[in-house]
């Protein structure tokens, strides 16, 4: 039914279960071994008519619907991944070839795909900092390489006074590690497979992200595209959430409904920033703007946090 | 949407049970969200502080009905002040503990604590009157948790789901009550916004006197620290009280208010009893000598809470706020003249005797005069304008604090006043700012930067929230 694992001596920790109506116990199992120690009967009554009409689609059906949910994810970040490594190699050879303006178009667009499963990306702890560490997250002496480097030589205009831009060499040894990287991350993510709580706290660290470094212009100090890696990383919220929201519904129907309202508002809030295929850049925003996204990340990421505890019991 | 949880999480796995609270906390919140009926509980009187007994769980014991609890410890939300309470000997210190439901707001006329967190609010673009009464229904829920010395939600801040996010955010954990006061006020743009938009069915519910306040000569104020559509004034004896009544309750709004400016106070600049030291500005002067005291009832009914025939029905037993962010330039201050500051202020910088002679609490003698025939209070002196005999009687109660929020670009201390008055009338604040803002000669060393104006609403009864009435 449940259980609460790697409780050292004199801690306490709860445990939370939905349970059907019926008889059952609590033990202790040191070591996770054995029949266990201390067990205590008790017995389950439905909480109230509504409960139980809530809990009546019963167990099976939720798998079911779990396990299409964890299928249909891991086919989103394969196909996102596929999409970034097409979207990788264009970039990689408008840049390498000096075609700075290509690049420019292209490097907001291609990152979006990395962003829309960036929680996923940034699993494998090797390939995140060669891919996407920022300057400011640099160690004295360590390589600088991937997505943020490149951005930096095509657009130098806020660069320190001396940065010279990099020799062809240099853009070709980036590009190719680009590629070469992004190709090792496409191969890792093939037999991925998620659980329940991986797709839920995944939507929950989108939007940590988009709260930390999106929304504050961080991300991307040189081309100032953060509202593309900010929408990148709501739609991969969002495609999270709507793989889990029919097992939400059942369990807590008013998170969802909170959920629904709030993940459409921050929709129409962004949407006021498009222009053409993209949106303002951050530096062009005023500072009431922002507030008025930040305050809207909150409205959505406040009870986004509570779904891991909604659906995984 | 925090505080909707407490309501919902009633029919969770852990159904709350009651019980375990002393005589001494029956009045104050303990998270109950039973907020939404319109009460007429009978409001107890405005009460001394109660000392909270020691050693005694003050948070009702729950959890205990919870089923899924394997031997793996109970979900009990810690009490706080256990740690503090449990200390042998005199009352710990910061046990003391504000009734939260009474007739008036506590944070008005309870003795000064002595620090501060003040945020102002707007309400969210797409708000609705159901989300602001839902918004001040679970503030109500929260705040009579808080002031108790609770942590917020049915499980606190480290008993709830592994799984999920603390309910409490935990900073104050362990830390007793500390005679935590919230206040909260409603802003003039909470009933009619600048552009005349009626958000919440409530511009015909606006008192006339909820006006912006007038541009006073000097004023140099900053947009982004004025105004607001809801404030909240969280007063305690440890500043970690201070600070987590106000995160928790920002966080509670999230999607339907968000801080719009808030002010921390390190020290109180005021007394609000005639049982406290008076304190000192950053001045270095004695403030508040004069000040409106709690043990004056009748001063108090006169100049502070607003009359049952002032205006709305739903203000009587409410009264204004007035807040001014005053920047203080201390760094010239430092470098002037004893005899100037003295001058300045009309009192001795020692004792806060007034110059005509006598004690700190000697009433001040305008008319007396030196050997030049000049009055020894001079004419421009903060505290000769600021009288209620040089103002028609008017009185403020005030309740300001000190802040330094670092520096300024030039290394000068961002330091000043964060002026806080309760008063019947918006107009007794405009009265004596008028007169200070023409002739103080403190003018030179103070920038007025932030004002803001709440219509403050009476406390909430047990079972309603606070400004039910403005809804009914």
């Amino acid at each position: 039914m449940g259980e609460a694992e790697n409780i050292g001596p004199g801690l306490s920790r709860t445990l939370v279960v939905d349970l059907s109506a019926g008889s059952y116990f609590t033990a202790c199992k040191p070591g996770m071994t054995g029949t266990g120690i201390g067990q205590a009967p008790f017995t389950v009554t439905p909480s109230s008519a509504a409960d139980a009409a809530t809990n009546a689609p019963g167990e099976a059906d939720l798998v079911a619907r779990i396990d299409t949910a964890n299928t249909n994810y891991a086919s989103y970040v394969k196909d996102q991944i596929g999409q970034l490594v097409t979207g990788t190699a264009a970039f990689a050879a408008a840049y390498t070839a000096g075609d700075d303006n290509t690049a420019r178009g292209l490097y907001a667009a291609t990152r979006a795909h990395w962003e829309r499963v960036e929680t996923v990306a940034e699993s494998f702890g090797d390939l995140d900092p060669k891919l996407d560490l920022r300057e400011a997250d640099l160690e004295e002496g360590q390589d600088w390489t991937g997505w943020h480097a490149i951005e930096k030589d095509l657009w130098p205009a806020d660069a320190e006074a001396g940065f010279a831009a990099y020799p062809a060499a240099e853009r070709a040894r980036l590009a190719g590690l680009l590629v070469a990287d992004t190709a090792t991350l496409n191969e890792k993510v093939q037999p991925l497979t998620f659980t329940l709580a991986q797709q839920t706290n995944g939507a929950i660290g989108l939007l940590d992200e988009v709260a930390s470094g999106k929304v504050t212009g961080e991300e991307e100090v040189w081309s100032h595209t953060d509202l593309w890696d900010f929408q990148a990383n709501v739609d991969g919220a969002r495609v999270l959430y709507a793989g889990v929201r029919d097992v939400l519904v059942q369990k807590d129907a008013a998170l969802a409904a909170t959920l629904d309202t709030r993940f459409a508002a921050l929709q129409t809030l962004l949407d006021t920033q498009r222009v053409g295929d993209g949106f303002v850049l951050y530096t062009d925003l005023s500072t009431g703007t922002v507030k008025g996204l930040a305050d809207q990340v909150n409205a959505l990421a406040e009870p986004l946090g509570r779904l891991t505890a909604a659906l995984v019991l | 949407m925090k505080g909707g949880d407490s309501r919902k999480r009633k029919n969770g796995p852990f159904p709350r049970a009651e019980g375990a609270e002393t005589p001494l906390s029956r009045e104050e919140g303990d998270g109950q969200a039973d907020a939404g009926a319109n009460a007429s509980a009978t409001l107890p009187a405005v009460g001394a502080p109660a000392e909270a007994p020691r050693g005694i769980s003050r948070r009702g014991l729950f959890g205990l009905a919870g089923a899924g609890v394997a031997g793996v410890g109970l979900g009990i939300a810690a009490d706080r002040g256990v740690q503090a309470l449990a200390a042998a000997g005199a009352p710990a210190a910061g046990s003391t503990v504000y009734p939260f439901y009474q007739e008036h707001q506590a944070g008005i006329v309870t003795p000064a604590q002595d620090r501060l967190h003040f945020a102002a609010f707007d309400l969210a673009p797409g708000a609705t009157r159901a989300d602001l009464i839902s918004l001040l229904q679970d503030w109500t829920t929260a705040a009579a948790a808080l002031t108790a010395g609770h942590d917020i939600g049915d499980f606190g801040a480290v008993g709830g789901s592994y799984d999920a996010p603390p309910e409490d955010t935990g900073e104050a954990f362990g830390l007793p009550p500390a005679g935590l006061t919230i206040t909260v006020g409603f802003g003039p743009t909470l009933f009619t916004t600048s552009a005349g938009v009626d958000r919440f069915g409530i511009a015909s519910a606006r008192p006339d006197a909820l006006a912006e306040l007038p541009h006073f000569p000097g004023d140099q104020l900053d947009d982004a620290r004025s105004g607001g559509d809801l404030c909240i004034q969280a007063c305690a004896d440890d500043p970690q009280v201070a600070v987590h009544a106000i995160r928790n309750l920002s966080r509670i709004a999230f999607g339907r208010a968000a801080i719009r400016w808030s002010q921390l106070g390190f020290g109180r600049t005021s007394s609000t009893s005639t049982s406290q030291a008076t304190p000192r500005n950053l001045f270095g002067f004695k403030d508040g000598t004069a000040n409106v005291k709690a043990e004056q009832p009748a001063v108090v009914d006169e100049q502070v809470w607003v009359g049952a025939g002032d205006g709305p029905a739903w203000l009587a037993g409410g009264s204004y706020l007035v807040a001014r962010r005053i920047r203080m330039t201390i760094e010239t201050w430092d470098r002037t003249a004893l005899r100037e500051q003295e001058t300045v202020f009309g009192r001795t910088k020692g004792d806060g005797a007034p110059l005509s002679g006598g004690t700190e609490f000697t009433e001040p003698d305008f008319a007396a005069t030196g050997k030049d025939g000049a009055p020894l209070i001079d004419r421009a002196s903060h505290m000769r304008l600021a009288h209620p005999a040089q103002n028609n009687g008017v009185q403020l109660l005030r309740r300001g604090y000190n802040f330094v929020d670092g520096n300024d670009d030039l290394g000068r201390l961002e330091a000043g006043l964060f002026f806080i008055s309760y008063q019947r009338r918006p107009s007794q604040f405009t009265t004596v700012q008028l007169a200070l803002a023409r002739h103080d000669a403190m003018n030179e060393y103070v920038r007025h930067v932030g004002s803001a104006l709440f219509a403050v609403p009476p406390g909430a009864a047990r079972g309603s929230y606070l400004g039910a009435a403005l809804f009914a």
